[in-house]
């Protein structure tokens, strides 16, 4: 999966093959130059070498796929979409300066929806609630180290205190997840089961 | 960078609310205030010095270690090198707390990759999240596991991972359940395990099924959907297994269509399309081939064909995925119209996207019933017209399938027409060999093959298929018919043609098929007189304009000297033609006077070459040997004068030739004065012993055939007119210089020309002992005086290049064996006894067929020794329907009177459908005379082309022996060959049901290249071949998959004799025909 914008500036590469660093630049050179000379209104599916590539044109940003033969062309299209989908959601109207800024949210939303490259998760309102919950541990992380060294003595807040506040109890990454936890409780049903 | 965006950056900070801007905002900002390259590069220099002065001094501090990893990230993603920092990554994911070892993680996953030898040090950290850490931590770890792990590691986290299978948590099983697919199926193909660690993670382990099987029995839907992909692996390997769970499978996409998951899971309105397709992919896997799973399968996918209709593409996607599924399942009435009306709809649609679906649906659809295409002609032709190149190349593809004999010559005139716009080199060698496989499967006559075969030849180099021209000339050379209709005849008409017109821009396999079609079928047309060929190939070879520059010798160079080997044997053949037809003739006074006169040019000539310095003093050397000639000639008046003379001048000047000959290096070291640099070499690679021994063996047997047969010759009549440049125009290449020097000498006595080369067809092949007996007396001699022993060429250069082939290597054993070839047959008369076997084992000996054409065996018919069997085997395409009225033609004819009253767009349209009658022509009755018409033509080249590589024989072994040498040859190769689908059957015919099928054509198409079967247990096969040159063993270890690929293992105790033995396995069981297949039907 590669992002670069409309200058041939790369914002964003995951690569769930192994390529050596030359192979990679190699290929990112080739697929920027066959993109980007792309006429406005063609398909979105080319055939590079051995693969087929998926790009899609948001505003000034490329989205772009390598798939191989067996995969579904349309459908990889749909997950760029979805991709942007959760970026916008995230980001709250996304542009590419966001993508440029925090691109590390970026990866850990795409990390996601895909795993090894097959798809991962495709409930937008789960990957957000996963994303999320990353976030809010960042936050309460860095609140308790706050606490731990010198504003909770004084006020005589202890981890003890804390763990009362939260109703799980023991080891403080787990507090984080709580609210996406509840989330999920609530809304996941089991319908699907194979009837054998 | 834009300068909008340097503004925007600007901004940015007093948005956030002033706060002070982060490290990587300032960075971000000075890059973006670049206005050069090098202004940026070295602004991340100093970047990464920074970062690296920080990271290496201050005590871990996680804050700032992750807040330095973010900028690397940003300098990595630009594109510089940041090495050292990877074990930063490391430290954080191991030492961070949760938010900085997630980002740890992902600097570890972007900046390594599986095999870095950094990863030893991941595997701990893994290794403790995964079994101690919080639910987070574990889909950490499970997403990185699932990417990163090294191969030699999977045995240790693959058991953690297993438990996690059990987790409460369904987001941990469900990353669990991805990553234990990624690890199992990963590391299985993954060929740098060993056997034992393989078989411990093999899926058909039953162990592993169970594991997968709980994942897709779980009750959250997403830890279901994970594990689909990891059925997949299991349904190819194993797809018997799998059918079982078929009836699970169809319960579990009904309920998906029929919304009974929850709202998170449909896209759009559309229900959970990934995991529809995932499940539409595994029934294409399970119902290929077999009826009864497809009767399960045919009313879920109709209803899911009916519920995907609607505007959203993700609908669209999963109807394409329903039609590709139904074009692999046996065809079902019903279902294949509906498809077909949604292949029309696509095609219709505005959207680019859905045209290129609906071509390549309509491409899978035809592969099982041509005829479908018929009813989308005009959507087809439109997509054939688009702008946009890959729809285009879609809809070539779409009309390969449907090629007939018909509409063959339209259908390749649109792939050569794509081939010239091209500019990709993939594309182009991709449709200049699917040209090639459509014109000789296909080709309606032969005049039109071989106009095909040029234009393709006489294209780039680079795009041309490995095995041309040699395809070709296989055909030419099989084909036994000699009239002015046959192939031969016009092939050299078109390559006559083509070679006036040969500039520095030729390409080699051209000027190859050139050469070789000139030397060797030039008799066909009996008004081309030999002289004017052999002028023709020396000018090639030497062109005419730089025989008298300076340049003559960097002009000649240009020319690869695998090419200039081809030219001159092309020249020896016909020199050899010219020779045997002057022998059988008498001598005729006029012809030698006009010879002399000839001679007297030549001379001319020469002399200016040597005059320009070019030839040094061996140039000069000639030109007084070819004046002194010239003087005698133009005295003769008849024939015993004529006698008398040449052996006059025989006895003086045979001794001078082979001086000059044994002078060669000398006459070289003077010459280098001229010349700078390649002449050293030159004298390097003459003065090494192997190439002095090769040549003092024929000087020797010069020598002595020649003093018996000269003494009778006419011989230095011939002499003066040879058209070949000095030895010193050419390369420097011995195995040239070689060439050139023997076919000086065999002209010299065309009567010892003809009985080394004897032109008539039917010629007996010489016997040829290749040990080469009678030179044992003077090679001990030779020996005694000091000389170093011969050793063999493949083992000459082993140790510096290692398994490698080199060409030189090959010209050189290929040479040896030419002059082998040349020198033995003159003295078998004398009647020495050979070996009845050995020249057939000498033939199979040279590894390439461009050595080949002048084999052995002196002036063989074919480039190769053709078995009886395969000679008989003619391949029908040529046998060309030229009466056959063609239906194109036809139809032109009526459109064209039609159209006169009509207004110019209507002819446009006429030319249009006049077009589409000649692409679709033949499409809808291939239906019935398809599979049987195709399978005559099985016996195409390809298969037959495959035999002449071999360069190794069957092997008698018992399957102890094979064991014994399986397990004392060391030297490896691993490959898997997925034999192709059978042209012209359906996919859906029930042609594989068992592997019994596929062993067969295994068993075949091995034996057929040499392969002894050893023995044969299950699927597993045992093959063992020896090497011509040396007799050492090859082994070849072989299963056959029931996805119907064949994985094998090749063997042999020397790395050398690897590569070849798997590239001929390769081609044998990749080869198109499918003999056993054709017996089936």
């Amino acid at each position: 999966m590669l992002l670069f914008s409309r200058q041939g500036c790369i914002r964003l590469q995951k690569w769930f093959v192994a390529a050596g660093e030359r192979e990679r630049r190699q290929t990112r050179r080739e697929l920027l130059t066959t993109v980007l000379a792309r006429a406005p209104r063609s398909s979105s599916c080319l055939q590079w070498r051995d693969l087929r590539i998926i790009y899609k044109r948001y505003a000034s940003l490329y989205f772009c796929c390598a798939i191989e033969e067996g995969d579904n062309e349309l459908l990889t299209l749909e997950l760029i979409h979805r991709y942007v989908e959760l970026l916008d959601q995230y980001f709250g109207s996304v542009c590419e300066l966001d993508i440029i800024f925090n691109f590390e949210k970026a990866y850990f939303i795409l990390d996601e929806l895909l795993l090894g490259g097959e798809v991962q998760e495709t409930s937008k309102r789960v990957v957000l609630c996963a994303v999320q919950e990353a976030d809010d541990l960042q936050v309460v992380s860095w609140f308790f180290d706050k606490l731990s060294h010198d504003t909770a003595k004084p006020f005589g807040i202890t981890h003890d205190v804390l763990g009362t506040l939260f109703p799980f109890p023991g080891r403080r990454s787990h507090i984080g997840s709580l609210g996406s936890e509840l989330l999920l409780m609530k809304s996941r049903n089991t319908l699907v089961r194979p009837c054998s | 960078m834009s300068r909008v965006f340097g503004r925007a950056l600007a901004v940015l900070p007093a948005e956030l609310g002033g706060s002070a801007p982060g490290p990587l905002h300032t960075l971000l900002s000075a890059l973006a205030s670049a206005s050069s390259r090098q202004e940026e590069e070295s602004l991340v220099r100093k970047e990464l010095s920074i970062i690296h002065q920080q990271l290496n001094t201050a005590n871990f501090n996680p804050d700032v270690a992750s807040e330095c990893l973010v900028r690397l990230i940003y300098c990595a993603t630009l594109g510089y090198p940041i090495g050292f920092c990877t074990i930063h990554a490391l430290t954080l994911a191991q030492r961070g707390s949760s938010w900085h070892k997630r980002l740890g993680y992902l600097a570890c996953c972007l900046l390594l990759h599986e095999n870095h030898e950094l990863l030893l040090l991941l595997v701990n950290t893994l290794m403790k999240d995964l079994q101690s850490g919080g639910p987070l931590e574990m889909g950490m770890a499970l997403m990185v596991a699932g990417q990163l792990t090294p191969p030699h590691a999977v045995s240790s986290i693959m058991p953690i991972v297993i438990d996690k299978l059990a987790h409460s948590r369904e987001f941990v099983r469900q990353k669990a359940v991805a990553a234990l697919t990624f690890l199992t199926f990963r590391s299985c193909s993954d060929k740098s395990l060993d056997n034992e660690n393989s078989d411990n993670c093999h899926p058909s382990n039953s162990y592993q099924r169970d594991v997968f099987l709980r994942a897709f029995g779980d009750r959250d839907p997403s830890v279901m959907a994970a594990s689909l992909p990891a059925l997949l692996h299991l349904a190819k390997r194993d797809p018997d297994w799998c059918r079982t769970l078929v009836p699970a499978l169809v319960g579990v996409l009904r309920q998906v269509i029929e919304g009974r998951l929850h709202g998170d899971f449909s896209f759009h309105g559309v229900p959970s399309p990934w995991l529809q397709i995932d499940l539409l992919r595994l029934f294409s896997l399970l119902g290929k081939g077999d009826h009864g799973t497809s009767q399960q399968i045919y009313e879920v996918l109709g209803e899911c064909m009916e519920r995907a209709r609607s505007k959203q593409m993700s609908a669209w996607a999963v109807l394409s995925e329903c039609i590709r599924t139904l074009s692999v399942l046996p065809p079902h009435l019903e279902l294949w119209t509906r498809a077909s009306d949604f292949v029309g709809e696509m095609l219709q649609s505005s959207n680019a996207n859905l045209q290129y679906m609906g071509v390549r649906c309509l491409a899978d659809m035809a592969r099982v019933e041509p005829g479908t295409v018929l009813c989308h002609r005009p959507s087809v032709m439109c997509a054939l017209e688009q702008p946009d190149p890959a729809i285009r190349r879609r809809t070539l593809e779409l009309l390969c399938r449907v090629v007939g004999q018909e509409n063959v010559e339209a259908v390749c005139g649109h792939l050569l027409s794509a081939l010239r716009d091209t500019q990709d080199p993939y594309e182009a060698r991709s449709l200049a060999s699917r040209t090639l496989d459509l014109a000789y499967r296909f080709s309606p006559n032969s005049e039109w093959l071989v106009g095909i075969v040029t234009e393709v030849l006489s294209m780039r180099e680079e795009i041309i298929p490995p095995d041309e021209p040699g395809r070709f000339l296989w055909l030419l050379v099989k084909e036994e018919e000699e009239s002015a209709e046959s192939l031969k005849f016009h092939a050299l008409q078109a390559l006559m043609a083509s070679s006036t017109a040969i500039s520095s821009r030729t390409s080699q396999p051209l000027l190859r098929a050139i050469t070789w079609v000139l030397g060797e079928i030039s008799h066909v047309q009996p008004d081309l007189s030999p002289a004017d060929i052999s002028s023709r190939l020396s000018r090639i070879l030497v062109p005419p304009a730089s025989r008298q520059g300076s340049h003559a010798r960097a002009s000649s160079l240009s020319i690869p000297i695998e090419t200039q080997a081809w030219l001159l044997t092309g020249l020896s053949k016909v020199l050899s033609r010219q020779a045997n037809e002057l022998g059988n003739a008498s001598l005729i006074t006029e012809q030698i006077r006009e010879e002399s006169k000839d001679g007297g040019q030549d001379v001319e000539m020469t002399r200016e070459a040597g005059g320009g310095g070019e030839g040094g003093s061996f140039a000069r050397k000639d030109t007084d040997h070819f004046l002194e000639k010239a003087e005698i000639f133009s005295k003769v008046d008849d024939q015993i004068k004529n006698m008398n003379a040449s052996q006059k001048n025989q006895t003086s000047s045979s001794p001078e030739v082979i001086e000059i000959k044994v002078n060669g290096s000398q006459a070289g070291l003077s010459s280098e004065e001229c010349n700078e640099s390649g002449m050293g070499e030159r004298v390097d690679i003459m003065g090494t012993s192997d190439v002095d021994q090769d040549k003092v063996c024929l000087d020797k047997y010069e020598t002595e055939a020649g003093k018996s047969e000269i003494s009778k010759e006419d011989s230095g009549t011939r002499q003066i007119k040879l058209p070949l440049p000095t030895l010193d125009l050419l390369s420097d290449d011995p195995c040239i210089q070689q060439l050139i020097d023997e076919l000086r000498r065999l002209w010299a006595s065309p009567s010892l020309f003809a009985t080394v080369l004897p032109a008539s067809p039917g010629c007996q092949t010489p016997l040829v002992d290749p040990s080469l007996p009678f030179l044992d007396g003077f090679v001990a001699e030779a020996m005694r005086k000091g000389a170093a022993p011969y050793i063999p060429p493949q083992l000459r250069q082993l140790d510096k290049q290692g398994s490698s082939y080199d060409a030189r290597e090959i010209q050189v054993s290929g040479a040896f064996s030419e002059s082998v070839g040349h020198g033995t047959s003159p003295t078998s008369t004398a009647g020495n006894s050979w070996a009845q076997e050995a020249g057939s084992d000498a033939s199979a000996d040279v590894p390439q067929p461009a050595t080949r054409v002048w084999g052995p065996e002196g002036r063989t018919r074919c480039p190769s020794p053709a078995r009886p069997t395969a000679t008989t085997s003619l391949p029908t395409p040529l046998s060309g329907s030229e009466s056959g009225s063609r239906p194109s033609s036809v139809l032109g004819a009526v459109s064209h009177e039609e159209s006169r009253e009509r207004e110019k767009d209507e002819e446009i349209q006429e030319g249009r459908k006049k077009l589409a009658a000649a692409l679709f022509a033949g499409v809808g009755n291939i239906q019935e005379h398809g599979s049987l018409s195709r399978t005559n033509r099985d016996l195409s080249p390809a298969s037959e082309s495959t035999k002449d590589v071999s360069s190794h024989t069957a092997l008698a072994l018992s399957t102890e022996e094979f064991g014994k040498l399986w397990t004392s040859a060391i030297h490896e190769t691993r490959f898997a060959v997925s034999p192709p689908d059978a042209p012209g059957l359906p996919n859906h015919l029930p042609v594989a049901p068992g592997k019994a099928w596929l062993l067969d054509f295994a068993i075949q198409a091995l034996s057929a290249v040499g392969f002894h079967n050893v023995a044969t247990a299950g699927q597993e096969l045992l093959f063992a071949a020896q090497d011509t040159k040396t007799g050492a063993p090859l082994l070849l270890h072989c299963i056959v998959l029931l996805t119907g690929d064949i994985q094998l293992c090749a063997r042999a105790k020397a790395p050398r004799l690897v590569q070849p033995m798997a590239l001929s396995v390769q081609r044998a069981l990749s080869s198109p025909p499918w003999p056993a297949l054709n017996q089936k039907s």
